[in-house]
């Protein structure tokens, strides 16, 4: 079952926190994103991808938490980085998370192969909407992880 | 200059209900409110959109 819109903790604690300050209006309209964005595809799938999202841009914090109403087994989400050659990875999420390395590391990059993958597991509007998803997923990390870096105290970043 | 690339997504045969309905709208408002921010002057707001644009290679 999908989070509901509007449930706290869909989006980092403290990025909410820094917009609710700097530029409220954006905070506004990412909790509504995330609210539908959760709505896409199934959470655990997404769940996996925001996980894999924040390892791969080393967001310690972003990968400490769980979004609510997204659960997925603590071994697995420890399992995060080994997704290729762990057992506990379906075929299914193995190309999710595959197209979201893809995406994260140079989406200019991704290849038919990798969208051909996806369709193996999911419609063409269900792809449409994962990566719809897999965008604001990856923005609002890069985001948190930015805003973090720029405006914290140095002893908050160490 | 614009480029177009080949369609990547099979087109339904028959017209399916979007997934997430929600989503896109989501998306739109959300860089809306975004580009309606008034701490960066527009100018300088159009050029880091069009370095992220050329970064991502988007030439739409």
């Amino acid at each position: 079952m999908a989070p509901d819109a509007g449930q706290p903790g869909l989006v980092a604690p403290d990025l909410e926190e820094r917009l609710a300050r700097f530029a409220p209006e954006v905070r506004d309209v990412i909790t509504t994103l995330h609210g539908e964005l959760w709505q896409a595809l199934d959470p655990e799938v997404l769940e996996l991808c925001r996980l894999r999202i924040a390892t791969l841009q080393g967001d310690d914090r972003e990968a400490a938490r769980a979004a609510p109403g997204a659960p997925v087994a603590p071994e697995k989400a420890a399992a995060i980085g080994d997704w290729p050659d762990s057992p506990l990875f379906s075929e299914r999420e193995r190309a999710c998370l595959a197209f979201t390395e893809q995406f994260v590391g140079d989406v200019a990059g991704v290849a038919q192969s990798d969208i051909d993958a996806l369709l193996a597991h999911f419609s063409p509007g269900e792809v449409q909407a994962f990566v719809s998803a897999l965008l604001a997923l990856d923005q609002h990390q890069r985001l948190a992880l930015g805003l973090r870096t720029v405006l914290a105290p140095k002893e908050d970043t160490a | 200059m614009t480029s177009v690339r080949e369609r990547r997504l099979p087109e339904p045969a028959t017209p399916t209900a979007p997934v997430a309905p929600g989503l896109g709208d989501a998306i739109g408002a959300y860089q809306d409110a975004v580009m309606r921010l008034e701490g960066l002057d527009p100018v300088t707001t159009e050029l880091v959109r069009l370095r992220c644009a050329r970064q991502h290679q988007c030439f739409t």
